[in-house]
């Protein structure tokens, strides 16, 4: 697995030498005020992964840990140690409660090279991994463990320790499984949140939407709404929804993925109601609301840790690509009654408001127009509204992180990305990599901004220059867009090498076709930025789906009708009026051959993993 | 011609021959012969009449009853003129009713009623519907003639010879000339004209055998006499004091109906009195609409259905002229009561029914409409319903069905003082009799009450209406289309945004969008018509006209003002809900493609920072939902030490704007960002003209040598480009700048000026 990994990012760059990413050696959480006397240490030990690492070991861990905070506190008493570097890994300390310490131990990557023997020669690079980025994941592993669990010291208040020790066990446990510290990068640095561009009026109309369910359903605290992974509305304060966001769209969404894409025989699916007024379903809470013994078990979040202390029940209702999160005060126990009603309250206007999304991102795609591909990779970070975008991750998910561009132009990034931080100034780093890449990182305004460009033979000043369009464009509004647009592209060169674009790269283009240009506002305007290329999974002809996800449930809702594909999509223009469904649908209903044909070249093309979630005989119809 | 004799007429009826048009009394059910009382039976024994040959003109006191039930309303009476003006303009002759329950009443009579003479056998009252006067004529006219409008408070007093009972008295429009109809055959003119004389003229019908039923002024000098054998169309020349028939049509005609608003005459005719014939009258022309038949319930084979009369009215609604038909309840068809049934009658093309008014009711009706609503009266439960044809009803494909907008309900009961030649302010006033048989109704909304001599003008109440109608939806479009909708409706807003009372968010929103739709469509009308005037149509085409901004247009400053600032001052209101209401608001706006004004943003802006929502509020800029302006940048700059995110987002809105440059260097200054703003005014390309005192001051203030150093050395490269030496000129005011350079750095380390 490790070495699939690591050939996705690094495929074409791959040598002969045997590599092996990060890996993670150890993790424990321990409190030096649980044992202070001798004989008494593994009482300090919270949690200790792998578990199976004999008494004695622990104990000498946690010890030379404490040991090194300890000595180099003497140094800088505020600031004790970050990390320790040494050949072989690189430990991380991170004291998130007073007196609580966090520890990850990561091996360093590993190169393994033939010696002119044909002995294997093992070379550890002690340079490759970034102090910044698994600090900030280890951070995240706390941030995700208050977010579930509150804080450590609540659990020892509810039970003291044997509670807290049982309950990071239990979260740990399966937690550190999902960790894949081989694809950690600037945007675990980050922690960001991808916003949905949508104009005035749909995000107006979400609103509406969301003050009238909270006022209906009286006992919702807070929501949160998202569309296609991104968010548009947060109820919850910055931090919480930081947190909360990364939960969703790392675990939550992926999981839930799957039962989408089953054909409707599929055992998951299986359990799933068919609904015929509208699209909504519980991600989280009751799969069947018509089954009377369902439970009504939704997870707990813990919220506002530092002032109010709100805990609270975590409902996740989906329908089509809109996502809502309901939360309410965890003193209410929800019923299924309560379930039933948000599933009548809510499904049929979100499914309603679902399409209408989509259907304006389209239009707004469609006047941004072009089809210029991007000929640059960049990411996107403002500290202030975490808002983050990349071109340069393809699909973020537990399991992968697939990035376009060489792990060595990330480590770049990475660097880029310390400097920074040790300066207030606004600053610009201009980096030459290999192979005609340049690297450009600006500092601006809390705001910061990583280009990748390749040109054969640039020098300074074109890069410069380069990069302070992608600048314009990236920070300032759509109404000065055009302008720049126009005043920018005589001087492009006329043949932009190849960086992998969105047309050699379908699923890149899906990828960034989802990516919104500016944080959540609409790309109104072209964008110099190369616009927003358009889908490309049917050449373009598919209206109204805008990404691989919702090409896939529409050609998935055919699955759930019994009529015929012809009559269902008289019925679906009927009830979707306002979305479109033309082209590449229609063909495939005439043509049940060249469907199968289609979707298959699609899906395989984009995503082979999609692949076998689809029964493609029962989608279209043949036996 | 149908023999008419088969019809009872007058003949030998002496009292009641003289009544001329039965159809503002109340409209019984045809059939229902049995419940007419002795009144109604005189009434409709007089009905198609006014041809009859008069009698006496001595009546007795229940002839004046039953003669005020027709237009031409007569009795004899003796009093001075001036008793009854001072009744008219003295003491307030109406007094509101008691208080109990007067929250549910919607209809009132007007409190400043015409008052006139009492009919009686000496006093004859007519009232004309075209100028809505009612004349008293005194014995015949000798003892004197008074007339009272509506509008004016002077009545016009005159006398006349008595040359023979009085059938029908009408001014003509602007009051100029007199017409009197005295005889079936001739009617009689009076200049009223100064400088013309004053001597009558007369003018006898055209046709041959033809008595006159009565006759209309459709201009200040156009008449049309209406006979039983036609119309005939004159025009007035008051000099020559004559005639000219401009021109006529024969037809055989049971009555005639007049519509002064649009200037249309019906005509009914065939035996079954159901085929109604328009025409319309226009500056000297008189053109025939198309005629069309009014189906006629089904009726016991005893009876021979006929249209009644008094069971058509023709009245003006949202524009459109409709005839309406009063279709009683028959007992033969399974019908759950009477039914107003509304023809539309266009200017051009065919007469077509449109909408059904359900009475479910049987018994007595009378007809008024009143600020476009049609109001029905029962006699019998002395109750009236509206209804509103803008209102959706039920439509079946080509009629549409309505039901009353509310609960039936009386008239709010009214009071007159007593009446009498000595009646004295400290009499206590009695409660007036509403409904009563003598009441007679004319279109639009007037009601005569001839034998207490009172004129009223019926008006709809709104504010009670706001506690009866629940659907807050249909409530807002009816109250939109009334004239005096304004206040209400603002407080209708508050209201359902007050904490008792309080609405939920969707029908809010409906209440917004309702306003908003009616502001939108002023606002395009407004648009089209300024630009019109400015494509300079407004010459060539007379009928572009400035739109009429009605009390239904609620801009934002309207909902601002009376209802939204006050609701979010109200500290026992949840923040959600307010914060709820404002967006719905501003999305109501957004919806109709409206201009949101920048204090409902700051509406918003403040009741956030109130409740410390600083990340909602970064939100909603984020998606533009509060629209960039300067003053909202300097609010945010403001909010800065409370939320520190705010600097960067007043920043990038004040760069949005492209119009406050200065601003953003001011704010990089003040921030000692030196550098920044020296770069985004190169950015912009406005390095040159800035002022170099400014930013060294700024520059010397961070007590950062480095920076002052490169600041210092732009401005000098600055001096060089623009005017070949660095030095810097006096009138830049730099030398204090100059020596601190020199004193940290050093004479050599100015920059020596280059020579080309």
């Amino acid at each position: 697995m490790a070495v699939a990994a690591a050939g996705a990012g690094s495929g074409p760059w791959a040598t002969q030498e045997k590599q092996f990413p990060p890996a993670l050696l150890s993790f424990f959480i321990y409190n030096p005020r649980f044992g202070p006397r001798e004989g008494e240490e593994e009482n300090k030990i919270l949690f200790y992964h792998p578990n199976e690492v004999e008494k004695n070991e622990k104990i000498r861990n946690v010890g030379l840990c404490e040991a090194i905070v300890q000595f180099t506190r003497t140094f800088s008493p505020s600031k004790p140690a970050k990390s320790l570097h040494t050949q072989k890994n690189r430990q991380f300390f991170n004291e998130p409660e007073e007196h609580f310490w966090m520890v990850m131990v990561v091996r360093n990557p590993i190169i393994e090279k033939q010696s002119k023997d044909g002995k294997p020669v093992i070379e550890y690079q002690e340079e490759e991994l970034l102090d910044k980025v698994y600090s900030s994941v280890l951070q995240q592993c706390y941030s995700m463990y208050k977010l579930f669990n509150g804080t450590f010291l609540k659990a020892m208040e509810d039970g003291g320790i044997e509670l807290l020790k049982e309950r990071l066990e239990k979260f740990f446990h399966r937690y550190l499984q999902t960790l894949h510290l081989q694809s950690c990068d600037l945007l675990d640095i980050f922690g960001g949140i991808s916003f949905f561009p949508l104009d005035k009026m749909t995000y107006l109309k979400i609103q509406s939407f969301i003050n009238r369910v909270e006022e209906s359903l009286n006992i919702v605290k807070y929501t949160a709404f998202l569309y296609n992974d991104q968010l548009i509305w947060s109820g919850l304060e910055q931090d919480d929804m930081r947190i909360l966001y990364k939960y969703l769209t790392t675990s939550l969404f992926p999981r839930h993925m799957e039962p989408e894409l089953a054909g409707r025989d599929s055992p998951i699916r299986a359990e799933m109601p068919g609904n015929l007024q509208h699209y909504g379903r519980f991600l989280t809470g009751p799969l069947n609301l018509n089954d009377p013994d369902a439970k009504c078990r939704f997870p707990k979040i813990f919220v506002n840790t530092d002032d109010a202390y709100e805990e609270l029940h975590l409902i996740v209702y989906k329908a089509m690509s809109a996502a809502v999160c309901f939360m309410i005060d965890a003193s209410i126990q929800p019923t299924l009654d309560f379930c039933r009603r948000l599933d009548s309250v809510v499904g049929p206007q979100l499914t309603v408001l679902a399409s209408d999304i989509c259907e304006q991102f389209n239009i707004n795609k469609r006047m941004s127009g072009s089809e210029k591909e991007p000929q640059f990779k960049f990411i996107y970070f403002n500290h202030m509204n975490l808002a983050e975008k990349s071109t340069v991750h393809m699909r973020k998910t537990p399991s992968v992180s697939l990035t376009s561009v060489h792990p060595d132009l990330m480590k770049i990034l990475g660097d880029i990305n310390s400097d920074f931080t040790r300066v207030d100034e606004d600053e610009e780093i201009i980096v030459k990599a290999m192979s005609d890449y340049w690297v450009v990182g600006k500092k601006s305004d809390r705001r910061e901004l990583y280009v990748i460009l390749n040109q054969k033979n640039a020098n300074l000043i074109e890069v410069n220059g380069r990069s302070c369009q992608v600048h314009v464009a990236v920070y300032n509004d759509p109404s000065e867009h055009r302008q720049h647009d126009k005043a920018f592209s005589p001087a492009l060169p006329p043949k932009w090498p190849a960086v992998p674009t969105a047309r050699g790269d379908p699923a890149a283009a899906l990828l960034t076709a989802r990516l919104p240009w500016r944080e959540g506002t609409a790309p109104r305007q072209s964008c110099p930025l190369g616009r927003c290329p358009t889908c490309t999974l049917c050449g373009n002809s598919v209206r109204g789906q805008e990404t691989l996800c919702n090409a896939v449930q529409q050609h998935l809702l055919l699955g759930l009708t019994d009529s015929s594909p012809k009559a269902y999509l008289k019925d679906t223009r009927q009830t979707f009026g306002h979305m479109q469904v033309t082209g590449h649908m229609t063909d495939c209903i005439q043509d049940k051959g060249k469907a199968i044909l289609a979707l298959k070249n699609h899906i395989s093309t984009q995503s082979p993993d999609l692949l076998r979630f689809l029964d493609f005989k029962y989608l279209c119809g043949i036996n | 011609m149908p023999p008419r004799s088969s019809r009872p007429r007058g003949e030998g009826r002496s009292l009641q021959h003289r009544v001329g048009r039965g159809y503002g009394r109340w409209a019984p059910p045809q059939p229902d012969a049995a419940r007419l009382s002795a009144e109604d039976r005189r009434s409709r024994g007089g009905r198609g009449g006014g041809v009859a040959p008069g009698s006496g003109v001595r009546a007795g006191p229940r002839a004046a009853v039953a003669a005020a039930a027709t237009t031409t309303v007569r009795a004899g009476f003796h009093r001075e003129p001036r008793s009854t003006l001072a009744a008219a303009l003295g003491a307030p002759t109406a007094v509101a009713a008691p208080a109990m329950g007067e929250e549910d009443y919607y209809l009132e009579l007007c409190e400043r009623p015409v008052q006139f003479e009492k009919a009686n056998p000496v006093n004859c009252v007519f009232f004309d519907e075209a100028n809505k006067q009612v004349f008293a004529v005194r014995s015949g006219g000798a003892t004197g003639v008074v007339v009272k409008g509506p509008d004016d408070r002077n009545p016009i007093s005159f006398r006349m010879d008595d040359k023979g009972e009085v059938k029908c008295i009408k001014f003509s429009l602007e009051n100029k000339i007199l017409a009197v109809q005295r005889t079936s055959k001739t009617v009689d003119f009076c200049n009223f004209i100064p400088d013309n004389s004053q001597l009558e003229y007369t003018q006898e019908c055209k046709t041959k055998n033809a008595n006159i039923l009565g006759f209309c002024w459709t201009s200040s000098t156009e008449i049309v006499f209406i006979t039983d054998q036609g119309i005939e169309f004159y025009q007035v020349l008051p000099e020559k004091r004559s005639l000219k028939l401009l021109k006529s049509h024969n037809l055989n005609v049971n009555w005639y109906m007049y519509c002064p608003e649009s200037a249309v005459i019906l005509l009914s005719t065939t035996v079954l009195e159901n085929v109604l014939q328009p025409f319309h009258f226009r500056a000297g022309t008189m053109s025939k609409l198309p005629k069309f038949e009014i189906e006629l319930p089904a009726a016991p084979k005893s009876t021979k259905p006929s249209l009644s009369e008094r069971d058509i009215a023709m009245a003006t609604v949202y524009g459109q002229l409709y005839v309406l038909f009063l279709r009683h309840h028959s007992r033969t068809s399974n019908s759950t009561g009477a039914e107003v049934v509304l023809y539309h009658l266009p200017r051009e093309g065919a007469c077509k029914k449109m909408h059904i008014l359900k009475l479910n009711r049987t018994g007595k009706f009378a007809l008024n409409v009143v600020d476009n609503l049609v109001v029905v009266h029962h006699q019998d439960t002395e109750t009236s319903v509206i209804f509103d044809i803008k209102l959706r009803g039920e439509f079946d494909g080509s009629v549409t069905f309505h039901h009353p907008v509310l609960p039936a309900r009386s008239i709010q009961p009214y009071q007159i003082p007593i009446a009498g030649p000595a009646a004295v302010t400290s009499q206590s006033p009695v409660p007036c009799k509403l409904y009563s048989s003598s009441w007679i109704v004319f279109q639009p909304d007037i009601i005569i009450s001839a034998s207490q001599g009172y004129l009223w003008n019926l008006q709809v109440k709104l504010e009670p209406i706001v506690n009866l109608l629940p659907d807050k939806g249909r409530l807002m479009d009816f109250l939109l289309q009334r004239k005096e909708c304004k206040m209400v409706i603002l407080s209708v807003c508050s209201q359902m945004l007050s904490e008792s009372d309080r609405a939920s968010l969707p029908v809010i929103a409906t209440v917004f969008d309702k306003l908003n739709h009616e502001y939108k469509k002023y606002l395009d009308a407004e648009q089209s018509y300024a630009m019109a005037v400015e494509a300079g149509q407004s010459r060539s085409s007379p009928l572009l006209k400035r739109p009429v901004r009605t009390q239904a247009v609620l801009d934002q400053s309207d909902v601002y003002t009376h209802v939204l600032s006050a609701f979010v001052e109200k500290k026992e209101m949840p923040h959600k809900f307010v914060i709820a209401v404002l967006m719905e608001y501003i999305r109501s706006l957004n919806q109709f493609q409206i201009a949101v004004q920048h204090y409902l943003h700051e509406l918003v802006i403040k009741t956030l920072v109130q409740h410390n929502l600083f990340y909602m509020l970064h939100q909603f800029l984020q998606y533009h939902v509060l629209s960039d302006s300067k003053p909202l940048a300097c609010l945010l700059l403001s909010l800065e030490s409370f939320y520190p995110p705010a600097h960067q987002l007043s920043l990038d809105m004040l760069k949005r704007l492209s119009t406050a440059n200065d601003e953003i260097v001011e704010v990089l200054l003040s921030k000692h960002q030196v550098l920044a703003a020296l770069r985004f005014i190169r950015g912009i390309g406005g390095h040159d003209n800035i002022s170099a005192r400014k930013f060294l001051d700024a520059a010397k203030q961070t007590e950062d040598n480095m920076l002052f150093y490169t600041i210092f050395r732009f401005f000098e490269q600055r001096n060089q480009r623009l005017r070949g030496s660095p030095n810097f000129t006096p009138g830049e005011h730099c030398e204090e700048h100059v020596a601190f350079f020199k004193q940290i750095f050093g004479d050599q380390a100015l920059m020596r000026p280059t020579t080309f």
